[in-house]
């Protein structure tokens, strides 16, 4: 259950959907023969499994090896899933558990899984825990500065599509070699914002148009249609890994090789970003060749 | 001339809610008919949205000229008046 295996994991569980409200009984999910779970993995894992109880869409169903199975109980301690899983077994809503955030740093880095909300103090954690624990872990300024720019532009598309609460959670990994940030929720995705506020974009068409630089679905405010174009810029030139899943259209760009395909289908959207580190890269390297930004005459002293 | 310490706000901008006092702290001071000063140092990061937030929006209230007259930026890294640019760029290109 990897990143490699994305489409798989949504194929298999998407039949939850069609279950919602059903409470169907002797229901079984087969861990036995996973032999591997990646962050991208478990967060789909958890969110279909929230899904399910929140939708009600099981009447007690099993989970058949799943502790037993080490690869997947060391990655839930690892990522910090532990307490979330804990709260669905109880049935219980799990925001509780996933509002504070919990950052653990030794060899490698990782936030837990923490919720994105717009009333969340995600700017106070952003400030006082992640970058001081993240600034003190990388110490190169323009590695940080990297990490920082892309969180930040996540967060805000995030919130630019939520409407209500989407049950947005970002978990993120990091050590010496890369980074990775994974969001998911399950509200109005990135297709349907975009095709609502230009109603000629046809769905098959809609990602390509959200990545285009300068294109939002909100028109007339401060979004500036840039953070997915930038994202998207930065991992191309850092070889890195940008994934963009809403509905059923995926986007991929894997070390700068790009694709636009049909995938199985996820309510809602999926950001994840793998970022390597050895060459980073800022909005400036970005924008150098933008030559219409220095005409500007900004009194910048 | 009055100076607004921006990282007294936050290091990392990239909050609505957040620019949103930031953008009535300077917007106080000019509309009180000052110069201003925006001290950058320290900042880490400003999200593009933000910046049109803050700065694209003042610029397109007071205009053009009088925005590069009477704001002057200091202490910014090269990343932070990049974002800056775009969002004056991007406020002023709105209808």
């Amino acid at each position: 259950m990897t990143i490699n295996y994305g489409d798989e994991i949504i194929r298999k569980l998407n039949c939850f959907y069609d279950f919602a409200q059903k409470q169907k009984s002797s229901f079984a999910l087969e861990f036995k023969d996973v032999q591997e779970i990646d962050l991208l993995g478990l967060l789909i894992l958890y969110k279909f499994l929230e899904y399910s109880v929140l939708n009600k869409c099981f009447n007690n169903p099993y989970l058949l090896n799943f502790e037993s199975n080490r690869a997947i109980s060391n990655q839930i301690s690892y990522f910090g899933f532990r307490d979330l899983l804990d709260e669905l077994k109880n049935s219980k809503d799990s925001d509780k558990q996933y509002k504070n955030l919990q950052i653990n740093v030794a060899n490698d880095f990782i936030i837990a899984p923490m919720a994105l909300l717009k009333e969340s103090n995600s700017s106070y954690y952003l400030n006082n825990e992640y970058a001081k624990r993240i600034e003190s872990y990388y110490k190169n300024d323009k590695t940080n500065t990297m990490i920082f720019t892309v969180f930040s532009e996540m967060f805000l598309n995030f919130w630019a599509h939520a409407s209500g609460d989407n049950k947005s959670i970002i978990v993120a990994h990091g050590n010496q070699n890369y980074v990775e940030i994974a969001c998911a929720d399950t509200g109005q995705g990135v297709i349907r914002s975009i095709t609502e506020a230009y109603p000629n974009c046809k769905r098959e068409n809609a990602l390509q148009t959200a990545l285009t630089k300068g294109v939002t679905s909100k028109k007339n405010t401060n979004h500036m249609g840039y953070g997915l174009w930038l994202i998207n810029e930065i991992v191309k030139k850092t070889n890195g890994k940008f994934l963009l899943q809403s509905e059923e259209y995926c986007y991929d760009n894997n070390r700068g090789k790009t694709k636009f395909r049909i995938a199985p289908c996820w309510h809602g959207t999926i950001i994840y970003v793998k970022l390597f580190l050895s060459k980073p890269v800022t909005i400036d390297d970005i924008e150098q060749e933008n030559k219409v930004l220095t005409t500007l005459k900004i009194n910048f002293q | 001339m009055k100076t607004i310490i921006m990282k007294e706000f936050a290091t990392i901008i990239s909050e609505e809610s957040l620019g949103q006092r930031i953008y009535e702290s300077l917007n106080k001071i000019i509309d009180e008919g000052d110069s201003l000063k925006v001290d950058m140092e320290g900042v880490k990061t400003m999200a593009t949205f933000c910046a049109k937030q803050i700065f694209g929006q003042l610029c397109k209230k007071m205009g053009e000229n009088t925005f590069f007259e009477r704001v002057a930026i200091v202490g910014a890294t090269e990343q932070i008046k990049t974002s800056i640019r775009l969002g004056i760029l991007y406020a002023l290109q709105d209808k």
